[in-house]
């Protein structure tokens, strides 16, 4: 049986891939949070830090195993730098169907990954600004675990952490450990 | 005629640590298969190393051995696909192929959210995806001893 096909664009040849609609991950994910956050959150909309865990832990998981699947048809990766490019453009353009939009270091393992219209935030929104930017980073939880599974994966552990610039601009950033 | 026999193919993680080891050679000790993929990791090592200049997935002839060819390929996590075949005649393109297969079937079990990521693998439909594609290549009948990695060997 297949699935309703076909947000995703990118379809390999040779392989039939099933797909799902973006939709079931946006109410997956909104759910999620609603079911690990139960009564775990105080008035600002925060979670608790164990909560905040689980939910990029869950991140981390798949980001992982999403880089083993997503650098098969690609040469090595050497190089940290070339690591964290693999991220900003197919990583990102097969999670979010864009590439990031801009990347800065500072050359001593600290990467800040600029997404202009970061797309599982253009569905939130609520009756003021500031509350739509706290709302918000509950929503970045996964992403960031995401990011920090897949760098693992492929040989770079560090820290990701994020937040809302101005909505739905937001920033990632990867501190590399050493 | 000239077609090649797989006769062992293996998954080793991020180190050496050995994740599937599937042998099809009834007549050979499989320890011996063990002890071959275990010698083989030294080469990966060298040809994947900072200063190796490859940037291809696919190794290539690791080692050749008195009876066997040992072939090589590293994904982008660092686990090492091994493939052992009969020193019969071997195409290049058809191990390449064998491998790209080999690589979908490894991502698919890794994807699996019941699957620890390096650990060994348990998966019966990955055993079976294998010994499929192997009979593919290897499509002489060959004898399908199961040595495969259980839980109490090492």
């Amino acid at each position: 049986s297949e699935m309703a096909a076909t947000q995703r664009g990118s379809v390999q040849t040779g392989e039939t891939r099933k797909e799902v609609h973006e939709s079931c991950f946006e109410f997956l994910q909104i759910e999620m949070l609603e079911w690990i956050s139960q009564g775990g959150e105080d008035e600002f909309g925060e979670l608790n830090p164990v909560a905040a865990q689980k939910i990029e832990g869950l991140g981390y998981s798949v980001g992982h195993r999403l880089a083993e699947r997503f650098t098969k048809e690609r040469g090595r990766l050497v190089e940290p730098l070339e690591i964290i490019k693999f991220i900003c453009k197919d990583f990102w353009l097969e999670i979010c169907k864009k590439q990031i939009d801009n990347l800065r270091t500072n050359h001593r393992g600290v990467y800040v990954l600029h997404d202009a219209k970061f797309r599982w935030l253009t569905k939130i929104s609520s009756t003021d600004a500031n509350r739509t930017k706290q709302l918000s980073a509950k929503f970045l939880l996964f992403p960031c675990g995401l990011i920090r599974g897949a760098l693992a994966n492929l040989g770079v552990n560090c820290d990701v952490s994020a937040e809302v610039v101005t909505f739905p601009t937001c920033n990632f950033t990867i501190k590399v450990k050493n | 005629f000239g077609a090649m026999r797989i006769v062992c193919v293996a998954v080793v993680g991020k180190g050496k640590n050995p994740l599937f080891i599937k042998t099809f050679d009834s007549q050979v000790e499989p320890l011996k298969f063990h002890y071959i993929i275990h010698t083989s990791l030294d080469v990966v090592e060298e040809r994947t190393n900072a200063t190796a200049s490859g940037r291809n997935l696919y190794l290539g002839l690791l080692c050749p051995t008195e009876d066997y060819k040992v072939y090589g390929y590293m994904t982008n996590s660092k686990s090492k696909l091994i493939v052992v075949v009969d020193d019969l005649d071997v195409k290049e393109h058809e191990i390449k192929n064998f491998f790209k297969s080999f690589h979908t079937i490894f991502s698919d079990a890794v994807c699996n959210p019941f699957y620890t990521p390096d650990e060994k693998i348990s998966s019966k439909k990955f055993e079976n995806e294998v010994a499929a594609i192997v009979k593919q290549k290897s499509p002489e009948a060959h004898n399908d001893n199961l040595a495969y990695l259980s839980e109490n060997s090492n």
